[in-house]
């Protein structure tokens, strides 16, 4: 009777810090990824700030054309 | 179901306006004139739907409007590409150019013929093409000296060097009814020598209302065919370079800027001032006008062609082509 006294918070410390440590763990690989996650986005705004300057000028190129082919 | 009858309905009434506009499309537009001599601002703006496959310049054709002043009034709209279904505005509300009412007047600025018919109190006014800044289109007073049904074009020495730069070898003439003919149709000789106003090739004809020309003044060809049969030889013949148009509607007051095109490689001229458009109001507003400050800097920052309302007591909206606003 006298020992289940003890084991139970021993038990009770023991789960509290093994969650307490997963809990950390989670929390250390979720900045990860958001860190991965953020470098993505990052990366992808990139390549599509490049794509819509490829298309201005594309499109700029097409009006300069365009009033060329109107000449006489 | 009550949203796919509303878009039907619209896509009807849309598919109204369409037609009336391509109806509309084989004459210029003509307005009447206030028996006021004071009362300068003809037209109203009117909004029509991109249809699929239509570009902007498909739309300013059928309705008689110029290349450069729907794209001003559209700053938005992807010009090769609008969106189906947006709302386009078709900026047909002008302000008269200044000075006598009579013959045909052409603004360089705003791309723009308007042609006053002898004893009537009506304005007939088409987009035009001019000279670009290499080939400026001459200012000043002369007249209608001769008129032609399908003139041969002899192009001149430069012009045919300036194709042979390109790779293009031009003919020393081209027949008059030739389809390729730049001059397509019908052209009235002006009396300043070597200047005509004329039609132009089916190639061009979307080119309408841009400065891309060798000086001559390019109509769309259902206009040029229209303007053709009014005006007679000896027909007075005015072209001005206004960027600034102040106009008065039943006693409300104007003001119209046009800027260049910002993609004209060569602007012809700088946008106009605060200061440019403040010296043209000032003898307005010696008479008493009111004017509402913040709507002329918007008409000066615009600069889309359209006549805004400046009055001090003006209430109407207008639409503002500056998502800013």
């Amino acid at each position: 009777m006298r020992s289940h006294s003890i084991l139970f918070p021993s038990l009770l410390l023991t789960a509290v810090l093994a969650s307490g440590c997963a809990t950390k763990s989670s929390v250390a690989k979720a900045k990860d990824e958001a860190r991965d996650a953020h470098r993505i986005a990052e990366q992808a705004l990139t390549t599509a700030q490049e794509a819509n300057n490829r298309s201005i000028r594309t499109e700029e190129m097409v009006n300069r054309s365009f009033r060329h082919s109107m000449r006489k | 179901m009550g949203l796919s009858r509303l878009r039907r309905g619209w896509s009807c009434f849309a598919l109204l306006v369409w037609v009336c506009g391509v109806a509309a499309s084989s004459r210029g537009e003509e307005f009447n004139i206030s028996s006021s001599r004071r009362d300068s601002v003809i037209g109203e703006l009117r909004y029509t739907m991109a249809w699929r496959g239509d570009s902007l310049l498909d739309i300013a054709r059928a309705f008689d409007i110029g290349h450069d002043q729907i794209i001003n009034a559209n700053p938005r709209l992807n010009r090769w590409l609008p969106r189906v279904g947006a709302e386009v505005v078709l900026p047909s509300m002008y302000v008269l150019p200044p000075g006598e009412r009579r013959g045909i007047v052409l603004n360089l600025a705003e791309l723009r013929l308007y042609y006053f018919p002898p004893g009537k109190k009506t304005v007939h006014t088409f987009p035009v093409s001019i000279g670009d800044y290499d080939w400026r289109t001459p200012q000043g007073t002369t007249k209608i000296i001769a008129k032609q049904v399908d003139p041969s074009w002899h192009p001149p020495k430069s012009i045919r060097e300036e194709h042979a730069e390109d790779g293009e070898d031009l003919p020393p003439m081209i027949r008059g009814g030739d389809p390729d003919n730049p001059l397509g149709h019908f052209a009235l000789r002006l009396g300043i020598p070597g200047y005509l106003i004329h039609g132009t090739d089916q190639r061009r004809s979307f080119g309408i209302g841009m400065r891309v020309s060798h000086g001559c003044i390019r109509l769309y060809p259902e206009d040029i065919e229209e303007l053709y049969a009014m005006v007679s030889i000896g027909t007075p013949v005015r072209i001005i370079d206004q960027p600034v148009k102040i106009g008065l509607r039943d006693e409300e007051l104007f003001v119209e800027v046009h800027h260049p095109l910002v993609d004209d490689e060569e602007p012809l001229f700088d946008p106009p001032t605060l200061e440019d458009v403040l010296r043209e109001l000032e003898p307005f507003v010696r008479e008493g006008h009111e004017v509402d400050m913040d709507r002329v800097e918007a008409a000066v920052r615009l600069g889309d062609g359209i006549p805004m309302s400046v009055s001090a007591s003006a209430s109407g909206e207008r639409y503002w082509t500056d998502p800013t606003f």
